[in-house]
């Protein structure tokens, strides 16, 4: 069916012919002007590392997931040279893989969590997210004793002196659900599932169409409206690919449990800044570990059960 | 000969890989502002020791109807403190004198599920001793000042007030 590949080059010739002879409207003049246009792009790639051959490279850069070795190479040290150009800081751009037979649960007891903030704080310096327009993973919600309505609580609560009397704190990030409503409503396949239970986002394949935060049911997910504006000597070089690197505009980003930290076993930032010791990290495959303890021995509970997204974020008093 | 090699090989190999991970708790000693309390409480409670009006800005809250000094540190040793039933230990092995009470607490806190800890979720942790996050004579956490919130989005036009 297609021996008759050799003569593409023949017909392409065929139709540029009757497309001269034509008179030039202005369906042909577009026609021409993608003809040149893929003309000089290739007569670029030829002359080093052209401004245009990067956005080529750019355009023509696939999947996260279907890279090759070499692939990501040339992409990381694109990456690289452009953070370079536009933040002039030197960066590390690491790609650390799932460990096998590990699944990441995060557990967080409530009667400690004294609303202080620091764990917002900790997250926004490790992760490189803007800081105008403002992006936060973390949204600590401030609520009542003795009830549990979200559309009460107050997010912009004033810290002079916290805990306040009378209410209690549930910081809220995103839960790595186990049934992801934000990975089944991407239309192009830019976020997934990693195996060890991590919802991550390839920022250069996402088309920023605001599906997934329109999915998610717990504001997880937030937007770049605008290019990152994060100050030069603020910039985190320890940076990965799928979580921490700075973000394009107009992509989608969420937290990763700062995966570049917790795959080579370190805990997340935010539990490191915690005061008082209120979250709790680990691998819910080993017994033994800190989370396990939990789930067996106290009362947890997960954020909106009832929409079955099999959240791995878990809450708890004690 | 060769069989005795063998078992002492395999036990030991097997100690290594059974032992789990390594878990280290921060000293205290070095952190306590007066320590070591022998410099001054050498001569234990003379009168010259007892006219300094160090500890003055203490405050207990920890059991104040007790109010007794001697209930935790020790009379004749001043750098020790001292359990319920007399036994001696030192300041970085305060947790143990904590658990004498708070038994449940410190069983937590040997299993990881309280307390604040540092180091690897999959290996080696290093973890903060009582004392370290709670004053031993004040032990509720006090007040904090918070990091500043979040800005709020801008107000439609709509909900503008006039």
């Amino acid at each position: 069916m297609f021996r008759k590949d050799t003569r593409w080059g023949e017909r392409i010739k065929k139709s540029l012919d009757i497309l001269l002879q034509k008179k030039v409207d202005r369906r042909n003049f577009l026609k021409g002007f993608f003809v040149a246009g893929t003309a000089t792009a290739l007569a670029a790639s030829t002359k080093g590392k052209s401004l245009k051959q990067e956005t080529l490279e750019k355009f023509l850069q696939n999947h996260y997931k279907e890279m090759s070795e070499e692939d990501k190479k040339n992409v990381f040290a694109r990456i690289k040279r452009e953070i370079k150009r536009d933040y002039d800081v030197d960066v590390t751009l690491s790609d650390p893989k799932p460990l096998p037979g590990v699944k990441f649960a995060y557990c967080l007891n409530l009667s400690l969590c004294n609303g202080s903030r620091y764990c917002v704080e900790a997250c926004v310096k490790e992760n490189n997210t803007s800081r105008d327009p403002q992006i936060q993973y973390i949204k600590v919600l401030e609520i009542d004793r003795g009830s549990m309505n979200f559309e009460k609580a107050d997010r912009y609560y004033d810290g002079e002196s916290v805990p306040h009397e009378g209410k209690y704190y549930i910081p809220v990030q995103c839960q790595q659900c186990d049934n992801p409503p934000c990975v089944k409503t991407c239309p192009v396949q830019a976020t997934w599932k990693e195996p060890d239970g991590i919802v991550v986002i390839d920022y250069d394949w996402c088309i920023g169409c605001r599906y997934c935060q329109v999915a998610c049911p717990y504001e997880a997910r937030s937007f770049n409206f605008a290019t990152p504006s994060v100050p030069k000597d603020e910039i985190n070089p320890n940076q990965s690919y799928l979580s921490n690197r700075i973000r394009p505009r107009g992509v989608m980003e969420k937290c990763t449990f700062c995966l570049h930290r917790t795959r080579k076993g370190l805990y997340p930032a935010c539990l490191e800044a915690c005061p008082t010791g209120a979250r709790k990290f680990g691998n819910i495959l080993d017994p033994e570990s800190e989370v396990s303890r939990i789930l067996k021995e106290k009362k947890v509970f997960v954020l909106k059960e009832e929409l079955n997204t099999v959240p791995q974020f878990f809450y708890y008093f004690d | 000969m060769k069989k005795i090699f063998l078992i002492i090989c395999v036990s030991c190999s097997s100690f290594l890989i059974f032992a789990g991970p390594h878990i280290e708790i921060v000293p205290r000693e070095n952190k306590i502002k007066n320590f070591p309390c022998m410099e001054c409480h050498k001569q234990s409670l003379s009168k010259a020791v007892k006219n300094k009006k160090d500890h003055r800005e203490l405050v207990l809250k920890h059991m104040p109807e007790v109010g007794a000094c001697f209930l935790c540190h020790s009379k004749t040793e001043p750098n020790k403190l001292n359990l319920l039933e007399g036994q001696k230990l030192g300041f970085n092995e305060a947790y143990t004198l904590c658990g004498q009470c708070h038994g449940l607490r410190l069983a937590e806190w040997r299993e990881s599920i309280h307390g604040k800890q540092k180091g690897s979720w999959a290996g080696d942790k290093i973890k903060l001793s009582c004392t370290e996050c709670h004053d031993a004579h004040n032990p509720k956490f006090p007040k904090f000042k918070a990091v500043p919130p979040p800005k709020r989005p801008k107000k439609a036009h709509f909900q503008e007030e006039k």
